[in-house]
């Protein structure tokens, strides 16, 4: 009885602390913030507020098939082009009962291109736009005018400056900086020389990613950060500063952040040109070029995810809108894409794909036959 | 007799024509392209024909045409100006961050957005005639320079325009943007000023020869600072109008304006040489290229697609204003 007793007791003491273990494990996965950085972050705020917030849709609701406008970045590099792949494979999955039209504009990443493209594709008067901005204020007053106009926004991996839209479908970019920069903490721990590389000046994500790294910096002052300075997201950019802050730092340099895997290819390169050996990089990607250099020279790494599947579920919620369901004013794509979370060198063969080109960001939704039509896909030597 | 003297006549008359169709042989096809354009939209796209995409494409002709204004009396001076989008940038930063969402602010805001347009104009003026530094160069420079003093102001947006401003963007008078009214006065004047002043024709004659103008007593400096001052402040009142389009100040905005109204002024046959050429030959380059814009936007027609007709275009005006200076 009694050895029964005890491992009744053994019992429920392991389960009490698989269930500690699974709280404080769910508690990591979440990033806590604290009341400072909160204050120190527009962003943050507002984040958290629209995360809390459901719009009521009921404004917008009529019959299908639908017209839908997708102003998206444009065919500019390889992320935007699998975007775009995405979401015309996706609308043609849908059917044209459900989707008639995706009147679709190209702004080539550019926000000048971009205004009067909006107003080009407003004056079609399209029963939705799905609006990828490329500039935070640059197309606040636009998004105000569709939505004047009785057109519903639905902002796709960006965002813009006023709150006049219905939702928004990215991730919190404040905590992907800070995981990345505390990923680098830990690796260094707790203390030494980073370089920091950012993306295109005034593009929100560069900039948001940047302030929750410097939050981190911030909280540990035995990170000594040497320099920052934009990368601009282009590999050539990133290996010309990378020489240039190997030139005048050298072998000082311990760790990298970096906001893009384009920069961090760029940034390997460069180490690898004047015979370094590379350190940890906080900023890859699941990014397949990235990926394959990152295996061949066993690089430590932690990865951030922008999937450009994401479109499929800007898609859904303009769908969603239009038949007057409500919607969340946040959708965060980690919640319904799955392996879409942070990872690291460790978990590079659960994200490593060898038949990808090098341009393939992942996770891809669509048929490989779609990635092979497109391009995309690695011929093999039979 | 009466016969005898008339036939001479009407073959000067005649041959007056002639000269005047040629002389603006490349204005005359701009305009006949952007005709065979609206035909095109009219027949092609039920969408383009509307009331809301007409009052969307003057609005969006008025926002080049008013930089391109500018760069066609510096171009006509044989000169360039490669700063207007910087500029533009720089004036929308600084008239957000004077207006500040306050109404009570706007005329501050005004006042030192143009000063900030007139200053730029007399500094490039400055270097290029006292100096002796090509436009090319000075403006270049100015391109990089005022871009920095942008970015280092904000790398995100900035200021807030007052609900006020944000309306007169879509303001009409009578069924059209008054934003387009405006710029059509502008347009107006410059002609005007062109035409009817001595300041103007001074412009055409600098251009077309600067030391014999200089010879012919023309204080070359004098003409040269209107000119790059009203360069200056028609990018500073653009920057104003992207206020009211934006609605706050975005570091992002302007880029590749400058490469745009050059298209524009070329397309419209002002001699990148100077001396010859016209502000409603502009307009028709800025219409054709806003037309043309919307047009294939419309038409649902990819993105590179546009640049390689827009570029097509330019050189298809340029070679045929090279053709027309061999006759």
């Amino acid at each position: 009885m009694n050895t029964k007793k005890y491992l009744s007791w053994l019992l429920i003491i392991v389960l009490a602390l698989a269930a500690f273990g699974a709280v404080a494990y769910a508690q990591d996965e979440e990033p806590e913030f604290t009341e400072e950085q909160i204050a120190s972050s527009e962003y943050l705020q507002e984040i958290l507020r629209q995360s809390e917030e459901i719009y009521d849709t009921s404004e917008f609701a009529k019959e299908g098939p639908y017209r839908i406008a997708l102003a998206a970045q444009g065919t500019s590099n390889s992320w935007s082009a699998l975007f775009d792949a995405h979401a015309f494979w996706y609308a043609e999955e849908l059917g044209e009962d459900v989707i008639s039209e995706l009147i679709y504009a190209d702004a080539m990443a550019s926000a000048d291109v971009q205004v009067p493209q909006v107003e080009d594709l407003l004056a079609q008067d399209p029963d939705a736009l799905i609006l990828v901005p490329m500039g935070e204020a640059a197309l606040s007053a636009p998004v105000e005018r569709a939505m004047a106009q009785g057109v519903p926004v639905i902002l796709c991996a960006s965002r813009v400056e006023t709150d006049n839209f219905v939702t928004e479908v990215a991730t919190n970019l404040y905590a992907t900086g800070s995981n990345l920069a505390q990923w680098l903490v830990d690796e260094l721990g707790g203390s030494g020389n980073v370089v920091m590389m950012t993306g295109i000046p005034g593009v929100t994500t560069a900039e948001v990613m940047a302030q929750g790294a410097n939050a981190v910096w911030e909280a540990n002052p035995d990170i000594n950060v040497l320099a920052t300075q934009p990368g601009n997201w282009s590999t050539a950019d990133a290996k010309q500063l990378m020489e240039q802050w190997i030139a005048q730092f050298g072998e000082d340099i311990d760790g990298v952040w970096s906001g893009g895997a384009q920069m961090s290819q760029g940034i390997i390169s460069a180490f690898q040109d004047a015979g370094l050996e590379v350190p940890p990089i906080a900023g890859g990607e699941d990014q397949a070029g990235f990926l394959r250099q990152a295996k061949e020279i066993g690089l430590e790494f932690a990865a951030w995810q922008y999937p450009n599947a994401m479109v499929t579920l800007c898609i859904d919620a303009a769908i969603d809108i239009l038949q007057g369901e409500p919607v969340p004013r946040f959708i965060d794509f980690r919640d319904h894409i799955p392996n879409t979370d942070n990872f690291t060198n460790e978990q590079i063969d659960d994200f490593f794909n060898p038949n990808y080109s090098d341009d393939v960001h992942g996770p891809i939704l669509m048929p490989e036959e779609k990635l092979a039509e497109l391009g995309f896909l690695i011929e093999s030597d039979e | 007799m009466t016969t005898q003297i008339l036939a001479p006549q009407h073959d000067i008359t005649r041959s007056h024509y002639v000269t005047l169709l040629r002389r603006n042989a490349p204005v005359i096809l701009v305009y006949i392209l952007i005709i065979i354009l609206a035909l095109i939209g009219t027949f092609g796209s039920e969408r383009f024909l509307t009331e809301r995409n007409l009052f969307n494409l003057v609005r969006q002709i008025a926002f080049l045409g008013i930089v391109a204004l500018g760069q066609t009396l510096v171009i006509l001076t044989a000169g360039i100006d490669l700063s207007v989008g910087s500029l533009v940038k720089l004036s929308l930063l600084t008239s957000a961050i004077l207006v500040d969402g306050e109404p009570s602010n706007i005329p501050i805001a005004i006042v030192g957005t143009l000063a900030l347009g007139v200053l730029v104009g007399v500094v490039h003026a400055v270097i290029i005639t006292q100096l002796g530094v090509s436009p090319f160069i000075v403006t270049l420079g100015t391109f990089s320079v005022l871009r920095g003093i942008s970015l280092t102001i904000a790398t995100g947006p900035v200021g807030r325009a007052t609900p006020g401003i944000l309306r007169l963007y879509d303001q009409k008078v009578g069924p059209v943007s008054a934003l387009a009214v405006f710029f059509f006065i502008l347009l107006f004047l410059v002609a005007a000023m062109l035409r009817l002043t001595t300041f103007g024709r001074y412009i055409y004659a600098i251009g077309g020869n600067e030391e014999v103008a200089r010879l012919s007593g023309i204080n070359v400096a004098r003409v040269k600072f209107g000119v790059y001052i009203l360069s200056g402040l028609l990018a500073s009142v653009a920057g104003l109008m992207w206020l009211s389009r934006m609605g706050v100040g975005d570091p992002n905005a302007g880029e590749g304006l400058e490469l745009r109204t050059i298209t524009a002024v070329i397309i419209g046959g002002t001699s990148l040489f100077g001396g010859r050429g016209s502000v409603f030959g502009t307009l028709g380059g800025v219409i054709l290229i806003e037309l043309s814009r919307n047009l294939l936007n419309v038409m649902g027609v990819n993105r590179f697609f546009q640049e390689l007709i827009q570029g097509a275009i330019i050189v298809a005006a340029v070679a045929l204003y090279k053709q027309k200076g061999r006759q």
